[in-house]
């Protein structure tokens, strides 16, 4: 950990991480696109829908559930990436003693989420009609 | 007896009202008046409690601590002035609800409680000794009152209201602004931890409050009070919210108005700004005179036009209360080695101030009483009414000789003092607030010509009935106490006379003495009586009115010595 | 070493209302599932949360008090109350600030709370109303005791969000949702804006904690003094300053960003216009006055913060005069007080700039005045919503003789609005009192004094004109007999505090006193 102020090297590793990631795509693509046969038709060029021929304008109405169904997703989502690192660090909160203390408490986080399902669920939110 | 009890008294009332259901209008009636007629004689028991040959001083002083974390205290008393005028308050409050007997039939309840409020605002704005408790009793008055030109005012009152609230509000803002940036210079002397807003802590020299401060800070703050009070007055170019609430207010709201409100603003000049910065009062005293000057003249050429009774009258309240002005500021254009008839104009003006209290209160119940009995005010609507209702044209006649100031009735007194005190200032002020005088004599007459007199030629007229008992007892007090003033001033004047001599006129005496050491000629000049032996309007009060003998001799003695040798050992002290 | 970052027990005692708060809300939720629009049981629930939730703040206030005399405001240079008054892990400060607003925001919820008690019969969802009702209280506690930027942020999304749906809960009037759009479209906007200052700050402190905490001898506060000494960083902390003052400028309504609030306030269900006037708005006041009294440099934004204030003053009292709809009436008139507000917050940071000793005008102005606010604005608008629930409008015309219709009604609105024009015997007297006195004790600051008194008057005339119109006009309708348990309390709380206030003007300072340096 860096002592005292301010975190350059913190900012570094940001830096680095983002260079990487561009590099990571930028070689992935050309590396692709230097290898792959190219073999043009126009059928290739119309916009992907899951194999079915595209009916319609791009903005058509959706159906308001899509995204209430996307909001619960995107909750329970959150609520992984949460949940790994706290299990990545449970044992040394157990080493540091407060084990069981984290434990609950993360408990209690699940059973808030818990409850809005439940009650997104009681309210009907979850089902397609 | 305890003053609050007279303060709070009619809320009290007001909330006993409260309770009694709606219908049993007579029990209302009959309660609002037995409220004020209790208050009423609680506060003459207060003047038997009052000591008067110490007027000068505050007594019945109570005080609670209200906000201490700023100073602020509930704390009330009263000293000469501001008795006569609690005085002149519950007699006024009792009539104006006798006088609502059968003028008011609609929205009973309210109306009483309206009244009762409003009274213990005006009591409390006479007896508020902390500053922000005066500003509390000050504002508190404005809802009642709007209410009673609003609800049973005439056709015209809704832009009335407005305009009294509006006017009433920036003046009594921008006071309280005043009021907090003086506070901001009490940090010093014993409340230097909290500061204070108690007026006496404020005005002792000893606490250097008021030393403190920067001549030009002090100017501001006397103009932010200045102009809370010359609203009120009003003074000539900010009346002109009177006339319009005047004549939209119902009959005892026209009363007390007159009677009660438009004195707190004289009250205000006289217990705030003349004390607290008499440097600045001196600075603004020609502007003020002046302002007084047009006041009485304008106010009286106007009244001459009216065709309205209640206007007249309401406009003869300009002048009048631009004599009561004039007589408080114009003493201070005398030199301040000239001591003669230094009181006597602001002494006056105290007296004066009762005086319109009594005569323009009668008067407008008087027209009040017209109006119940015709619907109209117009003048040319009547004519010959002494034939009908000859006791009514009786008083009628009283009150206005009174009002116009004829020897023997309240008014002459009044006006002869102011006139007595401001010829010290400049004859030709003299010379144009006497035609003001005139002025006043001559539309008044010819209103009461017009009115009474003559042929008696509307038909409408002719079956008028008399005064029945209620409205007897609603004038005679007030024509009683116009003839009492007006032959033994002397027993009003012994209440606040040591009050005005003290509280008012010393400070600004001794700022004066500040200002031009009394070596450097007067640059006044002497005037016709300043070769008189310096003798002090106390002087002359008592030789023209006798005191009791107690203290007569020795006291004049000792005050006469004072007034050539040294005239306040503080002032020295401060200098030192 | 890892620094122990556990929590005691005592340490969950700093947030035990926000706890019974969370509770609260989600034993809501509960409620709708097993008894649904059971509006009674929902609204005894939720007014028994926050009651609750205000009994459970002496356990904080307990606590910082043990400490003896407890600061205001925090400041990093007293390491004595830093210690005790942080907790979990530095993100809470228990101060005399927080703990004040965190009483005013209950309080105010609680009114709220009392007078949708009725309201909710016309959701499909009663609890839930309630329960966002509560969750956002609990998000304005949050950002009243928040000592860390990402805790700020935080509360204040929470509270934005929940106040977006409240804001669109009427789902089937076109205006509700109207309002809760342009809410939510100013609210994400002003949010990212805020969120780049405070990235700002974090890059160049390197630390988000305002204060500095256990295991850790630095926090915002501290870096930034030096920081502002050099050159290069200053401008970079100004313009962070700048934009934190954007987020929070949205919450409190403070001119130029206050041109959502007619319409938010118009479209949004009444008790939720009332919810978000005083509590959102007095969260955010909190969260204005932690972060700039402490963090940024006085010298710098006390021009323009006091240009704003009397921009904020000027224009919303100006605006409310043309009203015809009392919603829209109140909405400027909360502008207007924003400006008060921001007055003294403007006054307090002044007497920083210029290194004077601090007045208690200068302490106890800001939440003084916002507890009376609480009071007179919830009163206000708790007699428009009776009104409404009877009559169905909202046109100040129609108010026409309510004093004979129901007198009561009309005297409470009258002292409501005397309260709110600062008019004595009233508690927003010793409120305008105390920040007139603000300013004009600050140097240099008699023009803001200025500013407020002129614009008092203006507001004197456009709250005349419903007294005008309650008193003057006669009556078009008959007689209102509708009574209810909820808005009566409410309106009885409220009338209590306002009335309570000035006459114990001296005891309610005192319950502030605790915190006074």
């Amino acid at each position: 950990m860096p002592e005292g102020p301010p975190g350059v090297t913190d900012f570094q590793a940001i830096a680095w991480f983002a260079i990487l990631a561009i590099l990571f795509v930028v070689v992935a693509l050309g590396l692709s696109r230097l290898i792959q046969p190219h073999r043009p038709k126009p059928e290739k060029l119309t916009t992907y829908e899951c194999g079915e021929r595209p009916i319609g304008q791009a903005w058509s109405q959706f159906n308001v559930r899509y995204y209430i169904f996307a909001l619960v997703f995107v909750v329970f989502d959150i609520e992984t990436i949460f949940i790994y690192p706290w299990a990545v660090r449970l044992r040394n909160f157990a080493d540091l003693g407060i084990g069981p203390f984290m434990f609950v408490e993360m408990l209690v986080f699940l059973g808030i989420l818990v409850l809005g399902l439940v009650y997104a669920w009681r309210k009907g939110v979850l089902k397609w009609v | 007896m305890s003053l609050s009890l007279v303060i709070f008294l009619p809320l009290l009332g007001a909330i006993g009202l409260l309770l009694i259901p709606r219908g049993s209008e007579g029990v209302m009636r009959w309660g609002a008046l037995l409220v004020s007629g209790i208050t009423f004689l609680l506060s003459l028991g207060l003047l038997g409690s009052f000591d008067t040959l110490d007027d000068a001083r505050f007594q019945l002083v109570e005080n609670v601590a209200w906000i201490p974390q700023f100073g602020v205290q509930y704390k009330v008393g009263v000293d000469g002035i501001s008795l006569a005028l609690i005085l002149l308050t519950t007699l006024l409050s009792a009539l104006a609800i006798l006088s609502s007997w059968s003028a008011v039939t609609e929205r009973v309840k309210e109306y009483y409680i309206a009244l009762l409020v409003l009274e213990t605002g005006m009591l409390g704005v006479f007896a508020a000794l902390d500053l922000v408790l005066f500003y509390v009793f000050w504002e508190a008055m404005l809802v009642p009152m709007y209410l009673l030109i609003g609800v049973w005012g005439g056709a015209n009152r809704i832009y009335a209201t407005i305009k009294f609230v509006l006017y009433t509000l920036v003046g009594s803002l921008l006071m309280l602004v005043a009021i907090v940036a003086l506070y901001l210079y009490t940090r010093t002397g014993p409340a230097a931890a909290t500061g204070s807003f108690d007026l006496q802590y404020i005005l002792a020299p000893e606490n250097f409050v008021l030393g403190s401060i920067a001549p030009e800070v002090k100017r501001w703050m006397f103009l932010a009070f200045a102009l809370a009070f010359a609203i009120k007055v009003p003074m000539w170019p900010f009346h002109t919210w009177l006339p319009d609430a005047h004549v939209e207010a119902p009959t005892a709201g026209s009363v007390i108005l007159a009677g009660v409100l438009l004195k707190m603003g004289t009250y205000g000049f006289l217990r705030f700004c003349l004390p607290l910065f008499p440097e600045a009062a001196l600075w603004a005293a020609p502007w003020i005179i002046i302002l007084s000057v047009i006041g009485i003249i304008y106010g009286a050429v106007v009244a001459f036009a009216q065709e309205d009774v209640k206007k007249l009258v309401a406009y003869s309240s300009v002048s009048h209360l631009g004599f009561c002005m004039l007589g408080m500021f114009a003493f201070m254009r005398v030199a301040a080695a000239d001591q003669n008839l230094i009181n006597t104009g602001v002494l006056g003006s105290m007296l004066q101030s009762i005086n319109h209290g009594l005569a323009t209160g009668a008067l407008f119940l008087i027209v009040g009483m017209l109006y119940e009995r015709r619907h109209t005010r117009e003048i040319a609507a009547f004519g010959g009414l002494w034939k009908v209702i000859p006791v009514f044209g009786a008083l009628f006649l009283i009150t206005t000789l009174s009002s116009i100031g004829l020897p023997g009735l309240a008014g002459f007194i009044g006006e002869f003092m102011i006139l007595l005190g401001s010829w010290m200032a400049g004859p030709w002020i003299t010379v144009a607030a006497a035609s003001g005088v005139v002025l006043g004599a001559v539309y008044m007459l010819w209103m009461y010509q017009r009115v009474m007199q003559g042929p008696l030629d509307n038909p409408a007229n002719q079956k008028l009935r008399d005064l029945n008992w209620r409205e007897l007892w609603t004038l005679v007090p007030l024509v009683v106490l116009m003839f009492w003033i007006g032959i033994y001033p002397n027993a009003l004047l012994r209440l606040f006379d040591q009050a005005v001599a003290d509280n008012v006129v010393l400070p600004v005496q001794q700022a004066k003495i500040r200002q031009f050491p009394p070596a450097l000629p007067s640059p006044g000049g002497p005037g016709p009586h300043g070769a008189l032996p310096g003798s002090g309007t106390r002087a002359i009060v008592a030789q023209k009115l006798p005191r009791r003998p107690m203290r007569e001799a020795s006291s004049l003695a000792a005050e006469t010595a004072g007034d050539e040798t040294d005239v306040d050992p503080q002032m020295n002290a401060d200098e030192r | 070493m890892p620094t122990p970052i556990l929590p005691s027990g005592e340490q969950f005692l700093t947030i035990l209302p926000e706890l019974v708060l969370l509770a609260g809300g989600m034993l809501l939720l509960v409620v709708e599932m097993v008894w649904p629009r059971n509006t009674r049981l929902s609204a005894v629930v939720g007014i028994g949360t926050l009651a609750a939730a205000l009994v459970a703040l002496a356990a904080p206030w307990q606590l910082a008090a043990e400490g003896g005399r407890v600061p205001f405001l925090l400041n990093a240079a007293d390491p004595a109350h830093t210690n005790t008054l942080l907790s979990l892990s530095g993100t809470v400060v228990s101060d005399g600030l927080a703990l004040a607003f965190k009483a005013i925001l209950l309080t105010g919820g609680l009114i709220v709370m009392l007078m949708s008690a009725r309201y909710g019969e016309r959701f499909r969802n009663p609890a839930e109303f309630f329960s966002l009702l509560v969750f956002a209280t609990l998000a304005s506690l949050l950002l009243a005791g928040a000592a860390d930027l990402l805790m700020i942020y935080l509360a204040l999304e929470f509270l934005s969000i929940s106040s977006y749906i409240l804001v669109g809960y009427l789902k089937f009037q076109p205006r509700s949702t109207e309002a809760s759009i342009k809410y939510f479209l100013y609210g994400a906007i002003t949010a990212a804006v805020m969120l780049y200052g405070m990235s700002l700050v974090y890059g160049l402190t390197g630390t988000t904690n305002l204060y500095p905490t256990a295991g850790r001898d630095f926090g915002v506060q501290t870096q930034l003094q030096t920081l502002l000494t050099s050159a290069n960083t200053r401008p970079a902390i100004l313009i962070a300053a700048g934009l934190i003052l954007v987020g929070l400028g949205f919450k409190t309504a403070i001119v130029p960003f206050h041109q959502w609030v007619p319409d938010v306030y118009d479209g949004s269900p009444t008790p939720v216009m009332a919810w978000l006037s005083v509590v959102s708005k007095a969260a955010g006041f909190a969260a204005l006055v932690r972060v700039f009294i402490s963090l940024f440099p006085a010298q710098e934004w006390v021009g323009p913060l006091a240009i704003l204030a009397a921009l904020t003053m000027v224009l919303g009292n100006l605006a409310a005069i043309p009203q015809t709809n009392i919603k829209r009436l109140l909405a400027y008139s909360s502008i207007s007080h924003a400006g008060y507000v921001l007055m003294g917050v403007v006054a307090w940071g002044q007497m920083q700039a210029m290194g004077q000793q601090l007045t208690p005008w200068h302490l106890y102005g800001v939440p003084v005045y916002l507890a009376t606010y609480v009071f007179m604005n919830l009163g206000a608008l708790a007699v428009v919503l009776t009104f409404y629930e009877e009559n169905r409008t909202h046109e100040i015309d129609d108010y026409a003789g309510l004093s004979q219709r129901s007198p009561v009604l009309a005297w409470l609105m009258v002292f409501f609005l005397l309260s709110l024009a600062g008019i004595p015997p009233t508690a927003g007297f010793i409120g305008k009192f105390l920040l007139l006195g603000a300013a004009i004790a600050a140097p240099g600051l008699w023009w803001l004094a200025v500013v407020a008194f002129v614009t008092t008057v203006i507001s004197v005339y456009y709250y005349w004109r419903v007294v005008q119109v309650m008193f003057l006009r006669p009556a078009q309708r008959p007689e209102m007999k509708r009574r209810e348990w909820g808005i009566a309390w409410a309106l009885g709380l409220a009338v209590f505090g306002t009335a309570a206030i000035f006459l114990g003007a001296g005891g309610f300072l005192e319950m502030f006193r605790l915190h006074l340096p």
